[in-house]
């Protein structure tokens, strides 16, 4: 992970050194061999003397915090990111010209993210010689974070302190962002909440969770031993570094430990500035809870854009700043960020005409729909069986009904006239409505009297006949058979 | 222009059926009364009449109710058109616009229906008169 930091000549950062306009001019090639120029062996001597030093103070301190070591030796992912927690790792002289040339770097950037990766192989080339030759130039411009810083450091006497904190954050913004920003990210800006990047591993729960802790030990300033969470302890940094630590061997210490991730904030380094302003004098509580409370606001807004929070960052921590140099210089360059991070994530809005294209391929999913809930079932009713309202809607009906002026020509009062003579002859052809009658008592009716019918007589006369005729044979018939019994008797 | 008592009154012999008082009052009328008054009194009596009779009912009994005017004799067939006779009771309820019918077609109209629907409650004589009272309330405010 960090040996791709491994300065091998081209110096992949030279890109943002180029970006930066006011960038001071590099120090003068390293020429080993060169009359009036250290040779390679002194060099080395030189470096290694300055690292056997270093190495030793970080020994000496890890013996002192062994729980730190401890921490030393776990992984990076897992490793709990506080920058004053890590101890120091031994570095081994190296000079970079065995992997190329050295001039390419002599911006002052030190790899030094690959000692993470590589389990504290140091890649720093420490040339005391021309760190003194640079001197103040050299100063201002790994005064900020770089490991190089270290053997000025140890110089410390060079340089006065003032000069130092006014220079370091002068210093361009953009150098820290090759190696060390990934280190800050988790040291610093966790707990300040700036860092949201978009390649942070870091859960934003966990960044949510670890600034409380930090903060908590940054305000206490000792290192709490019994973490409710089970963290290793966080060593305050005054605890870490050395009795006669300045603010350049704070900063040294916490550019080492940083993973090679390049981070896209370059407002760390300020903050890497603006947290040795905070170990030196906690920070109140006031702007502490406003720091986590617009933390959570960004772990929950994923809109939000770096700038925007960079912008926050830089309002809340100014104060602190005591020189406003720093604040300047950050403001800059998380401007400068805020606008490649707005580049970004920026979104753009076609119309068509006036309206969004949106709201114009589909309009009816653009549309915001209606879920109220209406107060009651106003479902209409069919238009042939709706019910007319007489007394609600009686005056209204009343004044779209009537005239805009009773005012009627002769020839319609003349017609007026007439219909009301139709109207009387439609009453006069009406039937008289009358009256009921109802009896007391029971009508008794009478047998129906029919009269005598033709067909009946004629029938009867014929039967009637008919009787006659055979009443009169019989008579006949038995008138002569009683002559004949006469005759016979006779 | 408020509504005259001659106006009512005439309107009444109308609808009492008193064919030669209606006749009398209605040649007696000035001519103000009979190109204003009496014409807002027959709107107003046809809106009252309607309004008791369809003011609860449904839109079909409108057209039944024209169908059975129209069926009581060939006059009454001849005279009333019937989609005017409905757009006109549908007015009253609430229901579309009548501003595109001629004055000689909406006020004959509302006579004959107006006099059917008063037949038709067979209202005695306070009744009717009581009906007329609210009518000329009505016109005098739309005249007013």
């Amino acid at each position: 992970m960090g040996a791709d930091r491994v300065s091998d000549g081209t110096d992949t950062n030279a890109e943002t050194v180029e970006e930066q306009p006011d960038r001071r001019p590099p120090p003068p090639p390293d020429k080993p061999g060169t009359d009036g120029y250290p040779s390679r062996a002194d060099s080395r001597n030189g470096a290694m003397a300055a690292n056997d030093a270093s190495s030793q103070k970080a020994e000496n301190q890890t013996e002192d915090n062994p729980e730190t070591s401890q921490r030393s030796q776990e992984p990076v992912g897992e490793r709990d990111s506080t920058s004053t927690e890590q101890p120091e790792t031994p570095r081994r002289p190296e000079s970079n010209e065995a992997s190329g040339t050295d001039g390419g770097n002599t911006d002052g950037r030190r790899t030094a993210g690959s000692e993470v990766g590589t389990g504290g192989a140091s890649e720093l080339e420490q040339r005391p010689e021309e760190i003194g030759d640079v001197g103040g130039q050299k100063q201002a411009l790994d005064g900020q974070v770089t490991p190089q810083d270290k053997a000025g450091s140890a110089e410390a006497g060079e340089q006065p302190a003032d000069k130092r904190t006014g220079e370091a954050p002068s210093t361009d913004i953009g150098e820290l962002t090759l190696a060390d920003t990934s280190s800050v990210r988790h040291t610093v800006d966790i707990a300040d909440r700036t860092s949201v990047g978009t390649d942070d591993p870091v859960p934003v729960s966990k960044a949510n969770e670890t600034p409380r802790e930090s903060l908590d030990d940054h305000r206490d300033g000792v290192t709490d031993e019994a973490s409710e969470t089970g963290r290793p302890p966080v060593a305050a940094p005054e605890s870490i570094l050395p009795a006669g630590g300045s603010e350049d061997q704070q900063r040294i210490e916490a550019a080492p430990r940083s993973d090679t991730r390049r981070g896209e904030d370059t407002a760390h380094p300020a903050d890497v500035e603006t947290k040795s302003g905070q170990d030196e004098q906690p920070r109140p509580d006031g702007p502490t809870t406003g720091h986590l409370e617009e933390m959570s606001e960004v772990a929950e807004s994923s809109e939000d854009t770096v700038a925007a929070r960079s912008d926050k960052e830089t309002s809340v921590e100014r104060p602190e700043d005591p020189g406003g140099e720093v604040a300047s210089e950050v403001e800059s360059a998380q401007q400068a960020e805020g606008n490649s991070a707005q580049s970004k994530h920026r979104t753009y809005e076609f119309n068509v005409g006036s309206t969004p294209i949106r709201v114009r391929i589909d309009p009816v999913g653009a549309a915001v729909a209606d879920k109220t809930i209406p107060a009651k079932d106003t479902e209409p009713e069919p238009a042939g069986d709706r019910m007319a309202n007489a007394e609600d809607g009686k005056r209204s009906r009343e004044d779209r009904f009537r005239k805009k002026a009773y005012e009627i020509s002769d020839d319609t009062a003349d017609i007026v006239g007439e219909a009301g003579k139709t109207v009387h002859d439609f009453l006069a052809e009406r039937p008289p409505t009358g009256h009921s009658m109802t009896r007391s008592s029971p009508e008794l009716s009478s047998a129906p009297h029919e009269g005598i019918n033709v067909g009946d007589t004629a029938s009867g006369i014929v039967a009637a006949g008919i009787l006659v005729g055979e009443l009169g044979y019989r008579a006949y018939r038995g008138v002569r058979r009683r002559r004949e019994n006469n005759n016979a008797g006779d | 222009m408020p509504v005259t008592d001659d106006s009512v009154a005439t309107l009444r012999a109308l609808l009492a059926g008193e064919s030669a008082e209606y006749e009398r009052l209605y040649g007696n009328l000035d001519a103000a009364a009979r190109r204003t008054g009496y014409p807002a009194m027959i709107d107003a009596a046809f809106f009252e009449a309607v309004d008791r009779r369809f003011g609860k009912g449904k839109a079909s009994d409108v057209v039944e109710f024209v169908g059975d005017v129209r069926s009581k004799s060939l006059t009454l067939e001849e005279q009333i058109d019937p989609r005017i006779a409905e757009r006109l009771i549908q007015a009253v309820l609430g229901d579309g616009s009548i501003d595109d019918i001629d004055d000689k077609a909406r006020f004959s109209t509302e006579v004959i229906l107006l006099a059917v629907l008063i037949a038709d409650e067979q209202l005695d004589s306070t009744g009717l008169d009581e009906f007329l009272d609210g009518a000329r309330k009505l016109a005098d405010r739309w005249t007013s």
